[in-house]
């Protein structure tokens, strides 16, 4: 195998640690999520990832009208009215000052910048669960691969002290991101979107081409992968794009099987909270009860190993 | 070994779990409202001691009850008036009365004379312990509906927390405990100095096992009756199985599992008959009960689907709305092996089955069967909150290191909620006493005042602008709770030596080693093991405001002494940006932040040490409840604005979990900061409800997560568990729509209750606590 010409690096912007995580791969685990992401899925349910640099969020019920924001935001963008309190997204430079000084909450700078040994002295913590269940770390995002010189050092270090580790990603990136660190990663959570390039083009902002040949040649390198696959109600419930999956999947060499992931409209709450002019999917489409134990038995059919409820 | 689950149940017990919940109770239909006072009536006189009249009492009571032999129950039995009627005062002028009391066999011109027993036993002359003095400080900050300054309170008198010996009934019947009693008797030196007081309690002895006896047989004259007029070959078959099994037990030993659960019934009846229901616990059903069960499976005469069906029945049984009878399983033996067997896996069928809220606890070690923990998570994800999970490996220790016998420690139970006791063996005085550790450290901030009445309740230990460092802060705190439990204890001592006096309990004396031997009442120094068991409360919110004024104050100085002094005085109005500061920049216990948790550990580690130095009068310990059952919430009001952010009156947090809504890492960070607890010096164990969304332990999957959890919280040494399997929407849901779906089961306190049967106000605590989803 060609020697990954990507370095490793001790620092990485991350938006969350999340403890407890039981939907990341097996056992229990703790999440990292990281910054910045190439798609623009129509249904980004992390939007908090999508940029690649810290954003401010602010969420007006949470203020107590204390005002200590107001003096420490140098272009003024910070404004309460009779108990209203506005927040003037084009003046906001994101330096987090008015956040720092926001105790109820209500102003919270999301993503920061962490060193390899501040992730794992947090994920170390919940050794004992990792044992007791088979789980670990995972890398999530966002795009973790984005940073995949920090990845690196970081999964490198995890594998040093016996954990284990998954990592989640899109795929739309150079392959020698996956090459960098596949080494270290115990399973690939291998999102698969959308069968059709067009549509995935459409809705995810890029066409599929590049994740598929990514998740070829990590087959082919005999890393072990799980494919994740959102329904998202109204983009890509169609018995076409299932076929797909099921194509897919039969056609891959290193596959340990495939999870459905149902849609929750979560993401469009957070979107307001970011002042993101993304475009949220249309609540209507948004319920449909049993698709996802309807999908799982259309692929189990198909003869593919269904990893829901496992 | 991998043993079938049984599931279905029985039409039969449909109909029997219907009635029962209807009834909510074994109790019987028709109660004469003055049997107790009759039954005192005909107990009292010729020159008996109190003891000797609380013994025939309950023999007088067997005699009278109402026996009624329900269709289609093979466990026959109801409760015994003492267990739900109250005491009832006749008036001879009032018709009624006098006729109710004809029908009782008392003649009119008696009823005067029932009135004045009933008086006279209810306000009997003053006993040694007298009132304390008035001029002490002893009083201050002892309980009180009204008072901004409840520090402690103190019962030290102890009823209904036990677990009686009803294996022993079940071996050798209460004839075999009176032979014991005339064994003792006969071997005794009348001329030895405590002969007479031996006597007094011997003679009471034989009362309670005369009692056990006539009660079998009165059960068994009327099934008899019955029988003989039977419509059907079976109804015939029915009544003459439960005539003849009571015939036997309780009045000699069993000799299959039916008459092993029926004498277990009886006694328990019994049991309750002398003071009441509660926290009258069983123990560890699936040991006392097994080598009934292995004999029977032995011999072919049952299967288990027939053991499952008695054990839904003997569930039917116990049915209460507010239920706190224990029943315990697994653990490890009195010799140290894996406990768990056939009865384990069939009780918690059994449990499962019936689906009504059974108090259910299984005991954990390092070597349960894997098998035994699946199951049991099975059952904790259908989301009752049971069974709840002890830690062998923590409170075998706790109890050997205080002075019971490793193979005795080996035997634990829980009583009621979480309380330990040695079964058969011991007078736990469980919740004995309680210690409100929050307002002590109020009190520390104020200079022993409390800031609401300005009262000086605790001793000067100056004020918050005096203390150079926080080690001089917590030495305060420390003199406070010192000051207060002394005060307790004193309390609790006076409780013990007054039921001595005036409080006997022949029956559960009769039924724990070694006061038949001894000659001893249990409340006079008749068990092996006598020792108190306080409650330790608020162990979360001190340790979160230690955490805000260490941090604030002493080692970055951000917020004024006075300043903050004066936001608490005044509940934090028009500061709350103040409030949020110390809410959320101060890292909070239940986060896994050892800089808090080692505070929480602290406190716990300073009250079990202050506890293990004190002695009660009949040469008993005090142990500690890391445990608040509901009071947290009475007690928070007591206590003003604390440095954590809470507001003034509002609830301290349950046990040892953290601040409701405070733990917001995760159910393994809520894990790793309880593990930091000494729950291994809780020799009257710890509390934990842990909340966990349904999502987690849904299906297989979340039933094997449960089961990790539970294990690995096992093996980072946390003592207790209870896991609460909702989230507040579902909560929310059932406040609003009691009907359709109020009839969820939640942990409330060391005990789960349909959630329709709650207080608002307890309501409101347990959503407080709840995770919202996502």
């Amino acid at each position: 195998m060609r020697e990954p010409n990507i370095a490793t690096s001790a620092t990485g912007t991350i938006f969350d640690i999340q403890r407890s995580s039981l939907h990341d791969g097996p056992g229990i685990r703790t999440t990292v999520f990281m910054k910045g992401c190439p798609l623009r899925c129509a249904w980004c349910h992390n939007p908090e990832g999508l940029t690649a640099s810290p954003l401010l969020s602010f969420l007006p019920e949470k203020c107590i009208g204390c005002g200590r924001c107001l003096p420490v935001c140098r272009p003024q963008g910070h404004r309460i009215t009779e108990g209203r309190h506005e927040l003037d997204r084009s003046k906001c430079v994101a330096c987090g000052l008015c956040a720092r000084e926001c105790y109820a909450g209500a102003l919270e700078m999301i993503g920061r910048d962490v060193t390899v040994d501040d992730v794992l002295e947090i994920v170390l913590r919940d050794r004992f669960f990792y044992e007791s269940s088979g789980g670990g770390l995972t890398l999530s995002g966002g795009e973790p691969l984005l940073q995949a010189a920090f990845c690196k050092a970081l999964l490198q270090q995890a594998k040093q002290v016996g954990l284990h580790t998954c990592v989640e990603t899109c795929g739309q990136y150079s392959y020698d991101r996956l090459e960098a660190v596949a080494p270290y990663v115990d399973l690939f959570l291998y999102d698969w979107k959308e069968s059709d390039t067009a549509r995935h083009l459409a809705s995810c902002g890029a066409g599929n081409e590049r994740i598929l040949a990514n998740l070829r040649a990590l087959d082919g390198d005999g890393r072990r992968i799980r494919l994740r696959c959102p329904i998202i109600p109204g983009f890509n419930d169609r018995p076409d794009h299932f076929e797909g999956i099921a194509g897919l999947a039969r056609s891959l060499h290193n596959l340990e099987g495939v999870e459905l992931l149902p849609y929750h409209p979560l993401g469009v709450s957070k979107l307001r909270r970011f002042g993101l002019d993304h475009e949220p999917l249309p609540q209507a489409q948004t319920d449909i009860p049993d698709s996802l134990s309807r999908w799982v038995e259309f692929l189990r059919q198909r003869g593919l190993v269904m990893l829901n409820g496992l | 070994m991998k043993p079938d689950v049984v599931t279905s149940r029985s039409p039969r017990i449909e109909r029997l779990k219907a009635g029962i919940m209807q009834r909510r109770g074994s109790f019987p239909k028709h109660v004469n409202p003055f049997v107790r006072a009759v039954a005192l009536f005909f107990a009292s006189g010729n020159g008996k001691s109190r003891v000797q009249i609380r013994a025939a009492y309950l023999r007088e009571l067997v005699k009278l009850a109402n026996i009624e032999i329900e269709p289609d129950w093979f466990l026959a039995g109801q409760h015994l008036p003492t267990a739900h009627l109250q005491w009832k005062t006749p008036d001879p002028h009032n018709a009624e009365h006098v006729e109710c009391l004809r029908q009782l066999g008392i003649a009119d011109t008696e009823v005067v004379k029932v009135r004045d027993c009933l008086n006279h036993w209810q306000n009997p002359p003053q006993c040694t312990v007298g009132t304390p003095d008035p001029e002490s400080l002893n009083g201050k900050g002892f309980w009180n509906d009204n008072s901004t300054c409840s520090v402690f309170w103190a019962g030290g008198w102890m009823e209904n927390h036990s677990i009686r010996d009803y294996a022993k009934v079940m071996r050798i019947g209460f004839r075999g405990v009176r032979r014991e009693v005339e064994q003792a008797m006969a071997a005794a030196d009348r001329a030895a100095a405590g002969y007479p007081q031996s006597e007094n309690f011997w003679l009471a002895a034989l009362d309670i096992c005369d009692a056990g006896i006539l009660l079998g047989q009165r059960y068994a004259e009327a099934a008899q009756r019955l029988a003989n007029v039977a419509e059907t070959p079976e109804e015939k078959a029915r009544l003459e199985r439960i005539a003849e099994r009571c015939s036997r037990v309780p009045a000699e030993g069993a000799r299959t599992f039916a008459e092993a659960v029926q004498a277990l019934w009886l006694a328990h009846i019994l049991t309750c008959g002398e003071d009441g229901i509660n926290a009258n616990s069983l123990g560890r059903l699936d040991q006392i009960l097994h080598p009934y069960y292995a004999a029977d499976i032995a011999a072919g005469r049952l299967d288990r689907a027939g053991a499952v069906e008695w054990m839904e029945e003997l569930g039917c049984r116990l049915y209460l709305d507010y239920d706190v009878q224990a029943i315990t399983l697994g653990g490890v033996t009195r010799a140290g092996d894996d406990a768990v067997n056939d009865l384990s896996y069939i009780i918690l069928d059994a449990t499962r089955n019936l689906g009504v809220i059974r108090d259910l606890s299984i005991r954990l070690h390092d070597k349960s069967p894997a098998l035994f923990v699946q199951r049991s998570a099975e059952l904790i994800a259908q989301g009752g909150g049971i069974p709840f999970v002890f830690n062998d490996a923590c409170f075998i220790p706790a109890l050997s290191e205080r002075g019971i016998a490793p193979e005795d420690a080996r035997d634990y139970a829980p009583i009621g909620c979480i309380e330990l006791t040695i079964p058969g063996r011991a007078n736990p005085h469980a919740v004995s006493g309680w210690l409100n550790s929050t307002k002590c450290l109020e009190l520390a901030l104020f200079n022993g005042k409390d800031p609401a009445s300005d009262a000086q309740v605790g001793p000067p230990t100056g004020a918050l602008e005096d203390f150079a460092t926080f080690e001089d802060l917590f030495a305060a705190y420390e003199k406070q709770v010192e000051t207060f439990s002394r005060n307790m204890v004193y309390h609790c001592n006076r409780g013990e030596l007054a039921q001595r006096d005036g409080g006997p309990l022949p029956c559960w004396s009769v039924l724990t080693d070694d006061c038949i031997r001894r000659g001893r009442d249990i409340t006079d120094g008749g068990p092996v093991y006598n020792y108190h068991s306080i409650c330790f409360l608020g162990a979360a919110n001190t340790a979160d405001s230690l955490m805000a004024l260490k941090q604030f104050v002493f080692d970055e100085p951000r917020i004024p002494r006075s300043e903050l002094l004066a936001a608490l005085r005044n509940n934090f109005q028009g500061r709350e940006d103040l409030r949020q500061m110390l809410l959320m920049r101060v890292p909070k216990y239940g986060n896994d932040n050892p800089k808090v948790d080692d505070l929480a550990r602290r406190v716990c580690e300073h009250f079990i040490a202050v506890m293990d130095r004190m002695e009660s009068p009949l040469s008993g310990r005090y142990f500690v409840h890391l445990f608040s059952f509901l009071c947290n919430i009475p007690f928070g009001k007591s206590v003003g604005a604390t440095p954590d952010g809470r507001r003034s009156g509002e609830p301290l947090a349950y046990s040892v979990s953290a601040n409701q809504g405070r733990d917001t890492n995760g159910v393994t960070a809520m894990l790793n900061s309880l593990a930091r607890l000494p729950h291994n010096r809780a020799a009257g164990a710890s509390a934990a409800i842990v909340e966990i969304d349904p999502v987690m332990v849904a299906g297989e999957a979340g039933v094997r997560t449960l089961a990790q959890l539970t294990e690995a919280a096992m093996r980072m040494g946390i003592g207790q568990l209870q896991w609460n399997v909702t989230t507040v929407e579902r909560l929310r849901q059932a406040q609003t729509d009691p009907e359709r779906y109020g009839n969820i089961a939640v942990r409330v306190a060391g005990f789960s209750q349909m959630f329709k049967l709650i207080n608002p106000e307890l309501q409101e605590h347990i959503i407080a606590r709840t995770k919202h989803r996502n």
